[in-house]
């Protein structure tokens, strides 16, 4: 695929995006708001009741500067299940991605990032304000480096995500609905993944048996990126991780696509 | 009043056999909604590992009051879900229309018209893990106070109904629900936390001018609490406030309502 298709690409879901601007910001804003009152609330009540000052390693600034990065990075996950594709099937409009000279996963790849490069934009300019307003909490180490970190690791993570899902939406070859599954998957993900709650937070032996799960490295990984949380030996196992991880499901997903084009019959349900 | 009654039991009866067409997705909404009362459960027993109460309650109560949580949740995915859902397009379509020539009321009709049938089996699941929470509960709780429990949620799933329909009608104006609906949903967050940890102007909001902190937590508090008259008058006090509300906005919404593609 060439570099202006996925330009074009890029552009076209932006577009999408902002057709109805009032909806984009009041959406972004009100959501973004009403996550941060809520985070604020609970952290709040959870420290002042438990007469802590630090729990599972965050202050209480280090757990709304968490909570918010994790609803960013969650947005950047799941802004659209895997470009749809459950819908193409179920739609029909499968047929031309069949016909069209251009790799079905990576024209879906790029539609998907492209939504989440939106998001990540929107990120950029919560992160600018929240390093203003909150400053570096203790134990986050915010900068550049760590931006830039949080970034690359949110790209590790979408791959990963996206292998996830795109085997669940391509159950639609065979089932009649699959948003149940994807929903059940996102919650399954932001629980133990430490979008929910960081995973310090968890009893120590179950940590030890998420790290080698794929749902850490979906949230906790990238929010922790951004914070400046991992070093560069943790980065990389890591990274590695996530990219094992998406490399078995990506296989597995390009055996359910074969085995479902035999399914498929092109005319919708 | 009967002849409602009767519209709904064939809403209903409709609603259960298309859900028997569509067999997996009857049963992968089941396991969804059981994932979704576990990972709940386990977020509030994970911030209970590393501290002893939360907003004056102790983990019984707090789950107690999660699982009346999940009750109100059920009840609005089971009665009101699929016609919040489908709302903006039927304004946006023109659709609307066929529910306005019906000779029954157009807000009940939009309403309740679509029963979720697969959300039916996790209202009954819900009940269950609220009955479990309830029958594990330390405290002895009396039988009147459990049914005035009960019938508070149910207000409380009729005032977060209200509040998402009131919430929908600038479609009427906007022609685009997306971000009104998000917002809807995001005050869920509100309703499935303790009201007491809100304090200030955002807990005088969040239960009076957005009262979504008020669904859950006030029939949880006369339950776990003891009666309060000012508990119960202040939910039913905001409840009635919101239904006429939406009654008078939805009246005014249908005489902007252009029909086709408006």
């Amino acid at each position: 695929m060439n570099r202006s298709l996925a330009w074009y690409l890029f552009s076209m879901e932006l577009r999408k995006a902002l057709s109805y601007r009032v909806d984009f910001w009041v959406k972004f804003l009100v959501s973004l708001g009403i996550e941060v009152a809520i985070a604020w609330f609970l952290w709040r009540a959870v420290f002042e009741f438990s007469g802590k000052t630090e729990i599972g390693g965050y202050t209480f600034v280090g757990m709304i500067f968490y909570s918010i990065i994790s609803r960013q990075v969650s947005g950047i996950l799941s802004q659209s299940d895997a470009g749809n594709i459950s819908v193409e099937i179920y739609q029909g409009t499968l047929n031309r991605y069949l016909i069209y000279p251009v790799s079905f996963y990576l024209y879906k790849l790029l539609e998907y990032v492209a939504q989440g490069g939106i998001v990540l934009l929107q990120t950029t300019i919560v992160y600018l304000l929240l390093v203003v307003w909150l400053g570096s909490p203790p134990g986050a180490n915010l900068g550049l480096g760590a931006f830039v970190a949080g970034v690359a690791a949110c790209c590790v993570a979408f791959f990963l995500y996206f292998a996830i899902i795109a085997n669940l939406e391509m159950i639609a070859f065979w089932f009649d609905n699959v948003w149940s599954l994807l929903v059940m998957v996102r919650f399954i993900t932001r629980f133990l993944g430490g979008a929910m709650i960081p995973l310090t937070f968890y009893p120590e032996r179950f940590q030890e048996v998420l790290i080698y799960l794929p749902f850490p490295y979906v949230a906790s990984f990238p929010i922790r990126s951004f914070m400046g949380q991992v070093n560069a030996q943790e980065w990389i196992f890591s990274a590695l991780m996530a990219i094992g991880w998406g490399t078995v499901f990506m296989a597995v997903s390009r055996f359910v696509w074969r085995r479902g084009l035999f399914q498929y019959s092109g005319v919708g349900i | 009043m009967w002849r409602y009654l009767r519209l709904y039991a064939y809403f209903v009866r409709f609603a259960f056999s298309r859900a028997m067409e569509f067999r997996a997705d009857f049963f992968f909404r089941i396991v969804m909604d059981t994932v979704f009362y576990a990972v709940h459960i386990g977020f509030f027993k994970l911030i209970f590992l590393h501290t002893p109460s939360l907003a004056g309650w102790k983990e019984a109560e707090v789950i107690v009051f999660v699982s009346g949580f999940f009750v109100v949740d059920a009840l609005i995915m089971t009665l009101f879900s699929n016609n919040l859902w489908w709302l903006p397009q039927l304004i946006n379509r023109g659709d609307l229309d066929y529910y306005l020539v019906r000779p029954v009321s157009s807000l009940f009709f939009v309403s309740f018209r679509d029963f979720a049938a697969n959300s039916f089996m996790n209202l009954l699941i819900a009940c269950g893990i609220l009955g479990w929470a309830i029958w594990n509960y330390a405290a002895p709780l009396s039988t009147a106070s459990v049914a005035l429990y009960l019938v508070m949620l149910l207000v409380g799933a009729m005032l977060y109904f209200s509040i998402q329909m009131l919430l929908l009608l600038p479609v009427f104006w906007t022609h685009s629900g997306e971000g009104f609906r998000a917002i809807g949903w995001q005050l869920g967050n509100f309703m499935g936390q303790p009201d007491r940890i809100f304090t200030g102007w955002t807990r005088r909001v969040l239960v009076t001018v957005v009262p979504a902190a008020v669904v859950a937590s006030f029939p949880a508090r006369l339950l776990l609490e003891g009666f309060q008259w000012s508990v119960l008058l202040h939910m039913l006090g905001v409840s009635l406030a919101f239904w006429i509300l939406l009654i008078w906005l939805w009246n005014r919404a249908l005489k902007n309502y252009s029909s086709a593609s408006s």
